[in-house]
């Protein structure tokens, strides 16, 4: 499938759904009746226009191979892996933070990202880690008193 | 006129204190790091750096932002002319003939022609900026629903149909992006829309959330492919970075006649800098004597471009500024960056907070003087920024947005958008889906819809209202003619 038809039908489907939806939401009774559909309505229905005449133009147009689409799941495995496991790491993170604290929290996640990355350089990549978490909390947390968690280590934190 | 130097004079009273002129050198600095580094460039380089100003008042949040923005322009072309890969689109031109001074052992005067000709650009677009936004701003003022909604209308079809790519791809994206505008509570009528059930989803999506996903994670994710690219950087051989009359006599003309083009330029929305130092290269290539020199190392083919860089960001910040439009990507991070601090730029900002509107032209200008002090006798260290191989450079980009993200309102919930935006943006990347349409439909969104409604409760359920307010007609002419325009474009490039 080529990009073009691939991004015409993701708009059309993504649309139809939105389109949909707004069709469902209450209507006022007085006031702005018809104002939080009218909106939602319009744009539903140009992604749906929009993308049902990106699919039939590319239909009717021979598309070349370099246009074919490949998210490179399988040519790029690699780096969908370390994406994989950036973001399981991220949400990680935010769920953590508060118990963990900022420090630990921040360490953990830049050591999970300099492995990734960095590879074969692991003491490079925990002073990194380290260094990262510990100057962000002086700078953000001392210095621009923006309030951060101190978690876990709370009584062990000399600033 | 009179007003105009009251207003500046407040600027420089609010720009001039010892923390603002800190953080400009501060901002500047990582703004030129940052712009010089290939693969980031100014529009991650704001958004990765917005928690720098956290903590920080309005006035001096705005000014820091900005210095972060005109940095990135300086330092864009950095790479450009060391490495041949240049920092950020707006400066691929620069390869041109950068590059090749390089190899022909005047490394040293293309870094100094490059710092001096941002400099003139940057002051002179400082001048039209100056004489420009208080007038555009009382204007705006007067402007009713209708005129504001046609407005954006304006600017969302200019950004897609001045740009490269596919129109209807471009439609796609702004689509995309108004719908996650609506997503939340309806601010007119209280009724929840599009949150499928997700209580986190009520109080809307943070813009600048998905700013963070898209811009910087997004690009993390695109240079995973390239994480062992070591450049060859000879820096000794670069030389004393200083140019000769001669050169400066080469390059003033195309300096001068290089800023008013990059400035209205930028003042358009959707055209950028790319387009203004593209323009500006082909107009100094056709008119000048000597065209058979350029992109072989003529000093005049890297100058012009330089100033429209450097003008067409001043030019950019006009619309910002006067009507809280931003005309570009970068831009629109930057409006984010604002909004999130409680700044709404528009034309009620030079009417209620002139300090912090003037305070930012003034302290421009200060940037702009700080920035041509660091550019050129620090040019040769900054360069050696460029040895950093991506393998260490990423996970702190990395580590700064998801910094970025626990700050913006210390949600967990914003770390899940924030990493499936990330991936979006990257599946986006590879279907050619562009992504600043997208950014630029998000943060208008709210106002589009809002501005059309009050019409519609205007001229009760009329679309006419349109177009007998002649303004708002101009606004809607203008959407339909650059339309038009990109159309009859692409056809004559396809043919």
């Amino acid at each position: 499938m080529s990009k073009n038809l691939f991004s015409g039908l993701l708009a059309a489907g993504v649309g139809l759904a939105y389109f949909i939806t707004a069709l469902l939401l209450p209507e006022q009774m007085m006031g702005d009746r018809l104002g939080p559909k009218v909106f939602p309505l319009i744009v539903g229905a140009a992604a749906i226009l929009a993308g049902a005449g990106l699919s039939f133009f590319e239909i009717w147009k021979k598309s070349t191979r370099k246009d074919e689409v490949d998210f490179g799941f399988k040519t790029e495995r690699d780096v969908w892996v370390k994406i994989a496991v950036l973001t399981v790491a991220g949400i990680f993170y935010g769920l953590s933070i508060d118990f963990l604290g900022f420090i630990l929290a921040t360490t953990a996640i830049m050591l999970v990202a300099t492995l990734l990355i960095n590879k074969g350089h692991l003491k490079q990549n925990i002073t990194v880690s380290v260094l990262f978490s510990i100057v962000s909390y002086l700078g953000f947390g001392i210095a621009l008193q923006l309030s951060l968690p101190r978690g876990l280590i709370e009584n062990l934190l000399p600033f | 006129m009179q007003e105009i130097f009251a207003n500046l004079a407040l600027g420089f009273e609010t720009a001039f204190t010892l923390t603002n002129i800190i953080w400009v050198f501060i901002g500047g600095v990582l703004g030129t790091i940052i712009g010089m580094l290939p693969g980031l460039g100014p529009a991650t380089g704001v958004a990765i750096l917005i928690p720098i100003t956290f903590g920080m008042n309005p006035a001096t949040a705005l000014i820091t932002m900005c210095a972060v923005y005109y940095g990135a322009m300086f330092g864009g072309s950095r790479a450009s002319i060391m490495i041949n890969t240049p920092g950020d689109a707006a400066s691929i031109v620069s390869c041109f003939d950068g590059y090749p001074m390089t190899k022909q052992g005047r490394a040293g005067a293309a870094l100094a022609i490059s710092a001096i000709a941002s400099f003139i650009g940057g002051m002179i677009g400082m001048i039209f900026l100056i004489f420009l936004t208080q007038p555009i701003a009382n204007a705006a003022l007067k402007f009713g629903p209708a005129e504001m909604f046609s407005l954006m209308m304006f600017a969302l079809v200019a950004t897609i149909s001045l740009s490269e790519g596919s129109i209807l791809k471009g439609i796609i994206a702004i689509t995309f992006g108004l719908m996650l505008s609506t997503i939340g509570l309806d601010a007119l009528t209280g009724i929840t829309r599009f949150t499928y059930g997700i209580r986190s989803l009520e109080d809307s999506i943070d813009f600048l959330v998905i700013i963070i996903g898209v811009y910087a994670i997004t690009e993390v994710y695109k240079n995973f492919r390239d994480l062992d690219t070591v450049y060859n950087l000879d820096a000794k051989s670069i030389g004393k970075v200083a140019i000769t009359k001669q050169e400066f006599k080469q390059s003033i003309g195309p300096m001068l006649r290089a800023t008013p083009l990059g400035f209205f330029v930028g003042v358009l929305p959707g055209m950028g800098a790319t387009i203004a130092t593209f323009m500006d290269y082909a107009m100094e290539k056709s008119i000048s004597k000597h065209p058979e020199k350029f992109g072989k190392g003529a000093i005049e083919g890297l100058a012009g471009p330089e100033s429209a860089n450097n003008a067409c960001s001043c030019g950019a910040m006009v619309p910002l500024l006067t009507l809280g439009i931003p005309g570009s990507g970068t831009t629109a991070v930057m409006l984010g960056a604002l909004t999130l601090i409680g700044v709404r730029p528009g034309p009620l900002l030079f009417a209620q907070h002139p300090d912090i509107a003037w305070g930012v032209i003034a302290s421009m200008l200060l940037g702009n003087i700080i920035l041509i002090l660091i550019n050129l006798p620090m040019a040769i260290p900054l360069v050696q920024l460029l040895r950093i191989p991506n393998r260490l450079m990423l996970p702190s980009v990395f580590g700064l947005a998801i910094l970025g993200t626990y700050f913006l309102n210390y949600s967990s919930f914003d770390f899940i958008l924030v990493m499936i935006t990330a991936i979006l943006g990257f599946l986006f990347s590879k279907i050619d889906l562009p992504i600043p349409p997208m950014v630029l439909a998000l943060i208008l969104g709210g106002t589009t819809e809002q501005t059309f409604r009050n019409s519609m409760v205007l001229s009760d359920g009329s679309l006419s209202i349109l177009f007998q307010k002649p303004l708002s007609a101009v606004f809607l002419v203008l959407a339909a003619v650059s339309l038009l325009y990109a159309l009859i474009k692409r056809r004559k490039k396809a043919a």
